[in-house]
């Protein structure tokens, strides 16, 4: 939306506001017309794109998540058995590395950035995470830009940066994240009568009275103060276009059907309460992507330093990677691959709550990128070296799925590169050091 | 009572930057070294902050409802990360709620009465007389400076507009009401730098801004009527001026909160809230557990350093601390009050003595299901000697360490004996697990214990050359630590600032610190100290980002500590 | 050393010592113990259904049905009047809770006046095993039980003779029956608690000169994160000498067993208003994590304990399933003590308690300021002959 149209829209407000009618049909938000100007639900033309991450701590057992096979008809390994019913959709990543360039590794942060920043930081995170360049491209036209939850409880668990310095926060409750996405902002696409609602216009037209001294105020600080107030008037633009959202007629979605406020599992680290409410969050995504509120979602399922647990034991997942001794019949960490099972069989369950959403001939699935990864290749070491990653969804015909992708070494920016152009970020090179890359993994691209 | 409704019956001044009125001198406040002062300042409001603030202005009646974008921990402080923060638009989505949220109780039929200072000609139509007032007093209160005339006349535009829309002029209020307070004027604490008479080329907070350095730093709130009067005047500007108000406030009861928010601060109070511990081992914790904990350390603090006026150091070794039933039951203590607080006084002897032995440190800083050494340790050396801990290495190969086959090591100190018999672990955590190893009497609710698993627990060790028998001579070691009162001193400065000294400030903290010594080590004389120098308002346009050289963790003590076991 | 303050009978804590509370540590010489009670049950014997060979009583929807059939209602009416139930009292649904409160004579209130009905007979228990002491000192009576752990002769507990049949008085252990369980988790949380207090401990095993203090307390208990009564908290002595009773008694191979006496407990409403034992002694271990367990019995009032039950009505009857004139005319029969000197009828009954407690802090307060004067006349409430009409409620 350019600046003009942003000052006609705020003036038009305000000229209602000055008195005229309530009911003035605003002009249809161009996002849901293709190029005919023909609304997308009603002709049944394509959908959006989605893309989300989905994330957790800890990594898998190397030697039991690598396919046998490299390349197409791959079989899914013991580990990650619980996505066999999807591997034609799913493409497994494995062999990729960060390569730290001297700089310290620390464990469960350096994984995990390099991944979704393309750097290794020093301190802290230097560069916004890929969903947020992703949302960039594909997340400026929805109510929401993303959403972002986490299973383990803190806010801070969110690995979804709009900047350097700003985290977007993660729901740690669907019932909240529920609330804040059915609740009463909104606007049912498939209702039969819409109203503008007064007390919105009048929320909207102040707030741009706030918008309107950002001139003057970003005049009056430093330099980085300026980079930090204006990611603050970002955010206001962000929650301004959200009511221009709730005062527009939205396009008819056949797939939005109404959904119930669910009720919260406890919120905390018991595995068992984290994988209950992993499911309600699932859940609420997958509608809210159907309900065209968000193209970008984020999950944690547990944090990077994976605190989840059993009820009645002091064991961490964490601590027992490190601690618990490796079977020796089994070959692995039996009370930590506990875990690992846990979490493969809830990414599970988030592919089929996508693919349960049916849109036209296709699902939610279809029309999703899905990256889910962890942070380290082997936990008990805090190895870099061949991170767990897949890549899951059709993106909409965007890519290629159902191989087996074995990298020797490369680095892990490759994959977020190549979701960059499948979704068609335009960048021809990202990461930093030897982390830059300009290499898709072209077997995904179609 | 709040700022607002005692306001009410006053008039305030003229809207407008007073003039700052020089006197002669140079307007260096003390002895201490001159210091070039470090960059002005643009600082988020933290959630406390944003509640006291709301509570000042407005009243307890006012309930804050919403949830917050997390604050963030930079160089050991929050004070510090709200420097370096911004807002995210799901944080802007959640300062609206609660921004409407508060404007709808502000102005409803019950506060309005005392809040509101004036009646409309119309309760159904816009007022704009009316509306000019109260944005404008309470805006002085929530934007700490009076507004500008673009800003006012913008409100109470939008003011007019919203009531003539919705037929309501209470509604057009609470519609501005609810911009300003999303308004970056009021969510960021923003400093004005100008030009200081006394030193031609230099520059100096304008009065504005000090105020609210000092009111922050001293009462953790927004400055109140009295304050931003003086301000006003130029007073502020003045040695004897700014001596008074510094006075008046350190003298004030409610030093005590700029107290308590410090050290919650300090603290890592903030690890609270994500904090768990399993009910079947430690059945006795539980979240009221953890408030009573909190308020115990920040009484604990405030009775020794506010009312006693004692020294800090003696945090460390006190005998005397405030319980409730509640922590009696935990600690093994019996509490004669029914609810509520009463004073107790371990015996000589016993090794529940200092706030490093209560629970707002113990269980804080332990896993879910039984203590950490390590990550005592660990906060020991950061919190309360600000010591850098380097992170472990990636990639360490761990087929050094042997693969037991009989994992029950039965006490910490055994368990962690690998870390310190391996020289690729030993490095770091024998400048933890020691330090750590000398409370683990204390279990990870809090508890004491003699034993774990049947062995009996010992508590020697070491730390910086200080060796020590048990925990009481442990923590002795830590009261005598000479690093203990510097950190102190510069955290403190570090959290009026809202950033790291500069390389600049060095001789001027060390004067300070001798300050502290030669004082006795009291604290609110030391705050007080702070407060009146002129390194605390000193501004360099130049100064730039060089005072931040921090390590930036994003989750206060929750990643990085877990990480380290 | 002693803690400071004006505490009367507390802890004390030896230098250097770990504290005792919930680590089994040897008591010092002298040494006072406290204790606030977190189970309060009837002691009933169950080692499975061979306790009741005439079988387990019926669930209050069957009695009610043969009550109504007995009463001239055809097989379906009476089913349709069950319909709903439980149903509601004054409601529609609910009209057979009237016929059911006067079903003896069809005009008094049967729970007031049970005599007013016929005796169904109450299935009793028949078995051999039961818990509590040998109030009467004779171990061959036909009445007697044998200890199940001991296997001590001669043990009297008529009262769970009465009810032990009953299915919401049986559980297996360790879990508690059902009725009581429920009782007592409300009464928990309200009901101000019971303290023991335990000094003389020369020996853990073997102590001659033990004494024992039962009182009552100024608060209810506090819960902990699993649900369980909160140990180590601190409990004020409530001065009320009512509910203060001072016990004797010796510790022979680690178990305390205190000398007959007269035993005294206010209580609550909910579960009695005031317990009043003679004869009463108390059977306590403690645990190997500090805990008591042990047994608490004595003879009481019989139709105290019955009106404990009873004064509650239909809202008992029908969701314990205790069919209260079978009750009524069964305890009767079972009491065992206190020949009425007119009658010659026994107005007491063997009674047993399980008693389980967690280590407190218990707090005397040195000042006699609030004493309180407790009510003249006997404890115990007065046998009602009165049409009551309706129920009084509990609930």
């Amino acid at each position: 939306m350019s600046a003009l149209q942003r000052a006609s829209r705020r003036t038009m407000l305000r000229g209602m506001l000055g008195g005229a009618a309530v009911s003035v049909a605003l002009p249809f938000l161009d996002c849901f017309l293709n190029e005919n100007g023909t609304a997308l639900a009603a002709t049944g033309a394509q959908l959006p794109v989605a893309f989300g991450t989905w994330f957790w701590g800890c990594g898998l057992n190397p030697g039991r998540w690598e396919p046998a096979v490299v390349g197409k008809n791959y079989d899914m390994n013991i580990e990650t058995a619980a996505l066999a019913p999807y591997k034609d959709r799913i493409n497994v990543l494995s062999g990729f590395k960060v390569f730290l360039d001297g700089k310290g590794a620390r464990p469960h942060f350096t994984g995990e950035m390099a991944i979704l920043t393309g750097d290794v930081p020093r301190e802290s995170p230097n560069f916004a995470s890929l969903d947020s360049i992703i949302a960039d491209t594909i997340g400026t036209r929805t109510r929401f830009r993303s959403l972002e939850v986490t299973g383990t409880g803190k806010p801070t668990d969110s690995l979804s940066r709009r900047s350097a310095s700003v985290l977007n926060p993660a729901e740690i409750s669907p019932a909240a994240l529920y609330t804040r996405v059915f609740g009463p902002d909104f606007r049912d696409p498939n209702a039969a009568d819409f109203k503008p609602d007064p007390r919105v216009m009048v929320r909207r037209s102040v707030l741009s009275g706030v918008t309107d001294q950002r001139e003057a105020l970003l005049k009056q600080v430093g330099a980085a103060d300026r980079v930090r107030l204006d990611e603050y008037f970002t955010a206001v633009r962000q929650l301004e276009q959200q009511l221009d959202i709730q005062l527009q007629k939205p396009a008819p979605l056949e797939a939005c059907t109404a959904t119930t406020q669910p009720t919260d599992a406890e919120v905390g680290t018991v595995i068992d309460n984290v994988v209950a409410n992993h499911k309600l969050f699932a859940q609420i995504l997958a509608h809210a992507i159907a309900c065209d509120q968000t193209h970008v979602f984020n999950v944690v399922f547990g944090e990077a330093t994976s605190p989840l647990r059993r009820a009645g034991t002091a064991m961490t997942h964490h601590i027992l990677t490190h601690e618990e001794p490796t079977d020796e019949k089994l070959g692995y960490q039996p009370q930590a691959s506990y875990f690992m099972g846990r979490i493969v069989e809830s990414l599970a369950f988030y592919l089929q709550t996508l693919d349960g959403i049916k849109e036209g001939d296709g699902t939610v699935l279809d029309r999703t990128l899905l990256l889910a990864h962890s942070e380290t290749g082997f936990a008990k070491i805090h190895s870099l070296e061949n991170i767990p990653m897949f890549i899951a969804g059709g993106a909409g015909g965007r890519i290629k799925t159902g191989m087996h992708i074995e990298a020797k070494g490369e680095p892990v920016t490759r994959v977020g590169f190549t979701i960059q152009q499948a979704l068609g970020v335009p960048v021809e090179n990202w990461g930093t050091m030897s982390l830059n890359t300009s290499k898709p993994i072209s077997e995904i691209l179609i | 009572m709040s700022y607002l409704s005692s306001s009410a019956r006053r008039t305030l001044g003229a809207v407008g930057f007073a003039a700052a009125a020089a006197l002669a001198g140079c307007g260096q406040h003390d002895d201490a070294p001159v210091t070039k002062g470090g960059p002005v300042s643009l600082r988020r409001l933290t959630e406390p902050e944003y509640r006291q603030i709301i509570a000042d202005v407005f009243g307890t009646t006012i309930k804050v409802p919403g949830r917050f974008e997390p604050d963030v921990r930079d160089n050991g402080l929050i004070a510090v990360g709200t420097s370096k923060v911004s807002v995210a638009g799901t944080g802007i989505e959640e300062y609206d709620l609660t921004a409407r949220g508060i404007a709808a109780q502000v102005v409803d039929e019950v506060h309005r009465t005392t809040l509101v200072p004036c009646t409309p000609a119309k309760a159904t139509q816009p007022d704009d007389a009316c509306a000019s007032k109260f944005i404008s007093q309470t805006g002085k209160y929530l934007f700490r400076r009076p507004l500008t005339q673009t800003e006012l006349q913008t409100f109470v535009k939008d003011a007019g507009e919203s009531a003539g829309k919705l037929g309501n002029f209470y509604s057009g209020l609470e519609n501005t009401l609810s911009a300003m307070l999303v308004s970056p004027q009021f969510l960021f604490r923003e400093e004005a730098a100008v030009p200081d008479p006394d030193h031609s080329g230099q520059q100096r907070l304008d009065a504005y801004s000090k105020a609210s350095r000092l009111s922050f730093f001293l009462w953790d709130t927004t400055p109140d009527a009295e304050l931003l009067a003086a301000a006003e005047k130029g007073d502020l500007d003045t040695k004897a001026g700014l001596d008074k108000q510094v006075d008046r406030m350190v003298n004030s009861p409610r030093l005590a909160s700029g107290v308590r928010a410090f050290f919650t601060d300090m603290l890592g109070f903030d690890g609270f809230t994500a904090l768990a511990k399993d009910p079947t081992i430690y059945p006795k914790y539980n979240s009221q557990v953890a408030a009573d904990a909190q308020e115990q350390t920040l009484r604990t603090l405030t009775d020794l350093l506010v009312t006693n006026k004692g020294d800090y150091r003696d945090i460390f070794t006190t005998r005397k601390t405030y319980l409730t039933r509640l922590l009696g039951s935990v600690y093994g203590v019996p509490v004669k009050t029914q609810a509520g607080w009463e004073a107790h006084v371990y015996d000589e002897g016993d090794p529940r003595a200092s706030i490093l032995t209560e629970i707002s440190f113990v269980a804080l800083h332990s896993h879910p299901g039984r203590s950490s050494p390590t990550i005592r340790g660990k906060a020991v050396r950061q919190v309360f000697l600000c010591q850098k801990v380097p992170d472990p290495p990636g990639n360490v190969k761990f087929t050094m360490v042997q693969d037991t086959h009989n994992p029950n090591f039965r006490t910490a100190r055994a368990r962690l004996g690998a870390h310190i018999n391996q020289p690729t672990c030993a490095g770091c955590h024998k400048i933890m697990d020691p330090v750590g190893l000398a409370m683990e009497n204390f279990d990870s609710a809090g508890s004491f214990r003699s034993t774990e698993n049947d062995a009996p627990i010992t508590t020697e060790g070491e730390i910086d050359g200080i060796k020590f028998g048990d925990t009481l001579g442990f923590i002795k070691a830590v009261h005598d630590h000479p690093q203990t009162p510097v950190c102190l001193v510069n955290r403190l400065y570090s959290f009026g600032v809202g950033r790291g000294s500069t390389k600049d400030e060095a001789d001027w903290l060390n004067y300070q610190e001798k300050q502290f010594a030669d004082g006795g080590f009291k604290v609110p004389d030391l705050m007080r100290r702070i407060a009146t120098s002129s390194a605390f308002y000193r501004v360099s346009a130049s100064a730039g980002n060089e005072a931040s050289n921090a390590s930036f963790s994003m989750a206060g003590n929750g990643n990085q500590m877990e990480a380290s076991k | 050393m002693k803690l400071l303050g004006s505490y009367g009978r507390t802890f004390a804590l030896s230098a250097g010592l770990a504290l005792a509370m919930s680590t089994a540590v040897h008591a010092a010489p002298s040494e006072t113990r406290g204790y606030v009670i977190s189970w309060f049950g009837i002691a009933g014997y169950f080692g499975g259904d061979t306790d009741c060979p005439d079988g387990i009583n019926p669930m209050s929807t069957e009695f009610y049905k043969r009550e109504l059939l007995r009463l001239g209602y055809s097989e379906a009416d009476a089913t349709n009047l069950l319909k709903d139930f439980p149903g509601n009292p004054g409601k529609p649904d609910g009209e057979y809770i009237k016929i059911m409160q006067t079903r003896g004579d069809k005009k008094t209130n049967v729970y007031a006046n049970p005599e007013s009905s016929y005796d169904p007979g109450l299935k009793e228990i028949k078995g051999k095993f039961g818990y509590g002491f040998n109030l009467d000192g004779k171990t061959d009576s036909p009445i007697s039980f044998i200890d199940p752990d001991t296997g001590e002769k001669g043990i009297k507990n008529q009262y769970y003779r009465t009810l032990g049949c009953v299915r919401s008085f049986r559980a297996p252990p360790p879990q508690h029956p059902t009725l009581a369980q429920a009782q007592w988790d409300v009464l928990r949380d309200e009901m101000p608690a019971w303290l023991i207090e335990v000094s003389g401990i020369t020996d853990p095993k073997n102590s001659d000169n033990v004494t024992v203090t039962l009182s009552r307390a100024t608060d209810h208990i506090s819960r902990d994160s699993t649900g369980g009564v909160r140990s180590d908290m601190s409990f004020n002595v409530d001065p009320d000498p009512r509910s203060h009773n001072v016990l004797h008694g010796k510790i022979k191979d680690g178990v305390l067993i205190t000398e007959p006496t007269d035993i005294r407990l206010v209580a609550d409403p909910f579960l009695i208003p005031e317990y009043h034992w003679t004869k009463a002694q108390l059977k306590l271990k403690v645990n190997p994590d500090g805990t008591l367990k042990g047994i608490l019995g004595g003879y009481h009032d019989w139709y105290a304990l019955y009106w404990s039950y009873a004064s509650s009505g239909w809202v008992e009857e029908h969701s314990a399933s205790l069919d209260m004139p079978a009750f009524y005319y069964s305890i009767k029969r079972n009491a065992d003590a206190n020949p009425d000197p007119v009658t010659g009828e026994n107005r007491d009954i063997s009674t047993a308690y399980e008693i389980e407690a967690v280590p407190a802090f218990v707090i005397h307060n040195d000042d006699k300021n609030d004493k309180k004067v407790s009510d003249a006349g006997p404890v115990g409430p007065q046998r009602i002959q009165a049409n009551i009409g309706g129920i009084l409620g509990k609930f």
